[in-house]
């Protein structure tokens, strides 16, 4: 097990490396200036060299390249082109809200989407069944833009329920969650009861039932044990889609996490923090998979790891 | 509960022992799926309204009267009239035309890059799959919306740019898709028995292979139009899509963004409800198409 | 999940209840919205207007703008200038200190213009300080400057919301960090910045005019959607929004728990015509293009009707404005003035701007005008560095430029002719280099801005920038579309904050009555 870990980290590296390679051509293919942007509109020519230099953006690329590398694998971020804070601390801060969000939206919708999707399959081709998935598509089909302005127009406008943007207090999690993890909680639903009605249908379910076990033991503990297992894949690349996904929803909700950090910094040509947060999410993507494979053994005891 | 018929040989005589072809059972189960059978009349609908409408309108998508800006639905303009004072309802109409070309033609081209490599990657194996599987993560290592905006940011907006930014983010999955059907496939009967015949092998992979995992190819398609107008909305809502005066619904939500707190609702309600709706319909559609062509999955008996 | 989640949620709510339950407590404290990020808290080295803004509480200039940008006295009582404008002696304000203790005196606004004037220390602002020749310590509380070459609108420089006295302390090596932790002598004292969040300040109790600050501290806020701030406002979260965006003037001028604030902005905004180009070449043409835009409709669209049809390249609350006469809306010798110049059928151009919603706006407008008149434009909203490496890259020259249309606008600071026509329509601040997107040039009118620079005599520089503006306005290199009010919209109750004609605001003497 450990060496099947290990095995996998170590392959995780030239993923990265080629990561690295393709973030750092992205964002300069980008057209555009950093200097010119940081210098401001009103500054001269003269400016605006004086702050290429101070910036070191006048060396040639392939050194920008091997800095690059080096300081993102000793976590010298870097400082912002922009601010010169240092990234780290700008990604510390921003990505805190961000988890919280995407934890909060993956909690209710994978909860939610279960949900839905079991009693879908086990009620399937009755009401219960065509409701849950009428509200699964729904869920898919809503640009969550439009969804995160109705809820604000209702909630904080017309009701006053919650806060309307900004993250001050506990409460101001609900709307972007829900905004959030719809998309997610409809995926989780229509998959669950796929999954759900596929394992039910398979031999040993039917032995249990023929043993005699109360339906609700068959269904919950046996079938939804072994429906898990896609389902949990499933989740790994929801919760990936979550962290990007949320740069919409940031905006509407004014959200202080990474998406905005992100916009604002491919809007400023910010090297630093666009590629250090873009290696940021392609890490998690890969970690979580990896999280994702090793629950994946622990769910499926078929399944030994070499 | 459904209840389990035992496939012995009494049921087989007592069940219908008509010879259906493929095709036609396929279209008996599709049929049997009322929703889906709905949601496509609705998209059909949708393409007439895209194509034919703007011929029947009293107003074109660009006429503005600034006198009369800003108006809420009435009998003269259904959904109102905007900043320009142009009718709502029109733009919609356009807007519709507008979102089909984007949504399909971008997921055609991913189709195409998509399912070449998965063939390729499928049957040739070896480092061609190894390459093609890095190449899938790498891009899957990236949200979907970040990648667009990437491309978009690097070739600059405008419709072309668009469909090429949506389309290059639906490739992975069709590749990923592809090459699974391609790895069961290769193995069975009538591939080995055309090798055998000596059969060049592009011909085994489109003509022998690709059949087979066609079924899903199309569900796949039919669901990632509506994932792309969804994202071609969302580029469009952050700027980043089609030029402004462009009657592309994503872009009319942005603009009428700006006017939701002044009680301008019909603004971001109408382009925001047919985004909905048009997705929506798609993928109810894609679902019945799935279903039927998956008869483990029918539970209409 | 279940668990986790309940745990997240309560210690969340455990650590920000807490400065919640902090700021109710003081229930003087103002809330501003503001619509940009700050990247640094350093008025020398920003040409941000949120920056200049913020800063003006914190730390005060040598002379400052009122409501109606007149200048005023601030940290300099009084003050004489040479005849050929080259020698300016300040008698400073006596009695003042920063906010670390250290006087505040001639030698201290010594060390604020050394900072500035010296070119490498690559300050944003070091250019508007290029002029200056050397600072003296006349005595404790006189202090002069002389530049090197006469510069009529100095007074005015100094007057411009980034040229602040920093404590010298704070600017020594181990003083600290005046991008981070400004020291100065206003009424608020920082208190802490949390970047891209919150900027806050508190009362400065040994401030040197009696009776101020009224509020015990003030919040700014980074709200990018106008619909949250609105919201905010609403919510009570924020008491002053700034800027308000017009079309939700009638939104919050209807309830009658806020007020409007709106004064005249000295922003004037433009299309410039690529001069480069053979038909813009043409001074027919450029008169049809300022024909066929109705301003009024312009103003009425894209400004919900708060903004003025401009009757010079100047704004009328900028100094030494001079009227010139209206362009009037005239489609039909528009398309007359095209056909003589033998573009009857018209021909498409490209008119580029930023993606932000009032340019895209315009970009829009301005499509429609000139379809009237037979001229196909494709309109180019640009994110902000697309933008900037097309205007202001360093490559950018008159034969590669393939824009027709340019959107602009420009606001000086400083209140004086000369930060408006020179960066502008200059000869030299042809793009890359200003602000010049016509790609103009006019001996004449660069004569008549250079002599306005030569003297600090009031009428000798009316004159000259009279001379210059009426030529311009007869070149017409530009389509002149408004300049725009600046609106804010605040509590009933508050009073003492209000928006400036730059696009900056002041809040120094914010009170709730």
């Amino acid at each position: 097990m450990h060496l099947y870990l290990i095995r996998r980290l170590l392959a995780m590296l030239p993923v990265l490396w080629m990561i690295s390679i393709f973030v750092f051509l992205f964002v300069h293919a980008i057209p555009g200036d950093p200097a010119r942007m940081i210098a401001g509109e009103q500054a001269t020519m003269a400016d605006v060299e004086a702050v290429r230099r101070a910036l070191k953006l006048d060396e040639p690329l392939l050194i920008q390249y091997f800095t690059f590398v080096k300081n993102t694998v000793t976590l010298d971020l870097g400082n912002s082109l922009r601010t010169g804070e240092s990234v780290y601390d700008m990604l510390a801060r921003a990505a805190g809200p961000t988890f919280l969000l995407a934890i909060c939206a993956l909690g209710w919708s994978v909860v939610f989407g279960l949900f839905v999707g079991v009693i879908s399959a086990v009620r399937s081709g009755k009401a219960a069944d065509h409701i849950g998935m009428i509200a699964a598509v729904s869920g898919i089909s809503m640009p969550n833009f439009w969804l995160g302005l109705l809820l604000i127009q209702l909630f904080s406008l017309k009701l006053g329920w919650v806060g309307t943007s900004g993250f001050d207090s506990a409460s101001d999690l609900i709307l972007p969650s829900i905004t959030l993890g719809s998309g997610v909680a409809a995926v989780m639903a229509r998959f669950t009861r796929s999954a759900v009605i596929e394992v039910v249908r398979e031999d040993y379910i039917r032995t249990a039932r023929a043993k005699g076990l109360v339906e609700r033991i068959v269904i919950w503990k046996h079938a939804l044990r072994n429906a898990l297992i896609p389902v949990v894949t499933m989740i790994g690349l929801q919760f990936g889609f979550l962290i990007g996904g949320s740069i919409v929803v940031e905006r509407v909700f004014r959200w202080p996490g990474l998406g905005s950090v992100l916009v604002e910094a491919i809007q400023f040509r910010d090297f630093a923090v666009i590629q250090a947060e873009l290696m940021l999410f392609s890490l998690q993507f890969l970690l979580i998979n990896l999280l994702v494979d090793i629950l994946y053994g622990f769910i499926n005891p078929a399944i030994r790891y070499k | 509960m459904t209840t389990f018929i035992n496939d012995t040989a009494q049921n087989t005589l007592v069940k219908d022992t008509k010879m259906r072809s493929p095709l036609s059972e396929f279209w008996r189960r599709l049929k049997a799926r009322r929703l889906a059978i709905f949601s496509g009349g609705l998209l059909g609908l949708l393409f007439l309204f895209a194509f034919a409408a703007p011929i029947f309108l009293p107003f074109t998508p660009d006429a503005f009267d600034y006198s009369n800006t800003l108006k809420e639905p009435s009998l003269l303009h259904w959904a109102g009239t905007d900043e320009f004072g142009r009718d709502v309802f029109a733009r919609l109409m356009f807007g519709a035309k507008l979102s089909l070309l984007i949504g399909i033609s971008s997921v055609t081209i991913g189709a195409v890059i998509g399912v070449t490599f998965g063939l390729f990657a499928g049957y040739y194996g070896g480092w061609i799959d190894a390459v093609t599987m890095r190449v899938a993560d790498v891009l899957f290592a990236f949200p979907g919306i970040l990648l667009a905006i990437g491309i978009i940011a690097i070739l600059g907006p405008g419709i072309l740019n668009v469909i090429l930014a949506v389309a290059i983010f639906s490739v992975p999955a069709f590749a990923r898709i592809v090459r699974g059907g391609t790895l069961g496939l290769k193995e069975s009967t009538y591939v080995e028995a055309a090798r055998a015949a000596g059969a060049p092998d592009r011909i085994i992979m489109f003509r022998h292979i690709l059949p087979g995992i066609l079924g899903a190819v199309i569900v796949y398609f039919t669901m990632r139009v509506g994932t792309s107008i969804l994202t071609a909305a969302s580029l469009s809502f952050i700027g980043l899509g089609v030029e402004p005066s462009v009657p592309e619904w994503g872009a009319m939500l942005s603009a009428g963004r700006e006017y939701l707190m002044a009680g301008k609702w019909h603004l971001t309600f109408f382009p925001g409800f047919a985004i909905f709706v048009t997705v929506m319909c798609f993928n109810v559609f894609g679902d019945g198409l799935r279903d039927a062509l998956d008869p483990k999955l029918d539970e209409t008996k | 999940m279940n668990f986790c989640k309940t745990m997240t949620l309560g210690a969340t709510m455990a650590l920000t209840v807490l400065p919640l339950l902090a700021t109710q407590a003081n229930a003087e404290t103002l809330n501003i919205t503001i619509d940009a990020t700050l990247e640094t808290l350093d008025p020398h080295n920003s040409t941000a207007n949120a920056v200049a803004s913020i800063s003006n509480g914190v730390m005060q200039r040598l002379v400052g703008f009122d409501k109606d940008m007149k200048m005023v006295p601030m940290l300099a009582e009084s003050w004489n200038v040479n005849d050929d404008a080259t020698v300016f002696t300040f008698n400073l304000r006596q009695g003042v200190t920063f906010h670390d203790g250290t006087a505040f005196d001639a030698a201290a606004v010594k060390v604020n213009i050394d900072r500035l004037a010296d070119q490498s220390n690559n300050l944003k602002r070091n250019s508007m300080m290029r002029v200056v020749d050397k600072t003296e310590v006349v005595d404790e509380h006189t202090f002069r400057l002389t530049l090197k070459e006469p510069f009529g609108a100095m007074l005015a420089t100094l007057a411009h919301p980034s040229i602040v006295m920093h404590s010298p302390k704070s600017l020594s090596e181990d003083g600290g960090d005046v991008s981070k932790h400004p020291v100065g002598t206003g009424p608020f004292v920082f208190n802490e910045w949390v970047p891209g969040e919150r900027y806050s300040v508190l009362a400065n109790p040994n401030y040197w005019e009696a009776g101020l600050p009224k509020v015990d501290g003030v919040n700014f806020l980074t709200v990018k959607e106008t619909a949250t701030s609105i919201a905010m406002l609403k919510a009570d979260e924020a008491q002053f929004v700034f800027p308000l965006p017009p079309e939700l003037f009638e939104t919050v001028d209807a309830d009658e728990n806020f007020n409007i604030l709106e004064v005249p902005g000295i922003t004037v905004r433009t299309a410039s015509m690529n001069m480069a180009m053979k038909q813009f070449q043409d001074p027919r043409v450029r008169e049809a293009f300022n024909l066929a835009v109705d301003k009024n409709a312009f103003i009425q669209v894209v400004f919900a009707g708060h903004g003025v049809v401009p009757t010079s390249p100047i704004a009328a609350n900028t100094a030494y404005y001079s009227a010139q006469e209206e362009y009037p809306f005239d489609l039909e010798k528009a398309r007359a003035l095209m056909a003589e110049a033998g573009y009857a059928d018209g021909f498409s151009i490209e008119a580029a701007g930023r993606n932000s919603s009032d340019e895209t706006r315009t970009l829009q407008f301005l499509q429609q005008q000139l379809g009237q008149i037979n001229v196909k434009v494709k309109i180019n909203p640009m994110e902000a560095a697309a933008r900037s490496a097309r205007f202001f890259g360093n490559d950018v020259t008159a034969e590669t430029a393939t824009f027709g249309l340019a959107l602009g606008g420009w606001s000086p600071s400083t209140g004086d002719a000369d930060w408006h026509l020179r960066p502008v329509y200059s000869t030299e601040a042809i793009i890359p280099n200003i602000y010049n997107m016509a790609f103009y040039s006019n001996p004449k009118v660069d004569a008549f801005i250079a002599s306005g620079l030569n003297s600090a005599d009031d009428a000798l520089r009316a004159a000259a920038y009279a001379g210059a503006q009426k030529l311009i306005w007869e070149d017409r290199p530009v389509i002149w579309l408004a300049a725009e009010n600046k609106l804010a919209g605040a509590r009933a109750d508050l009073s003492g904050v209000f928006p400036m004609p730059d696009g900056t605001f002041a809040y120094a003497n914010a009170d709730f009555k």
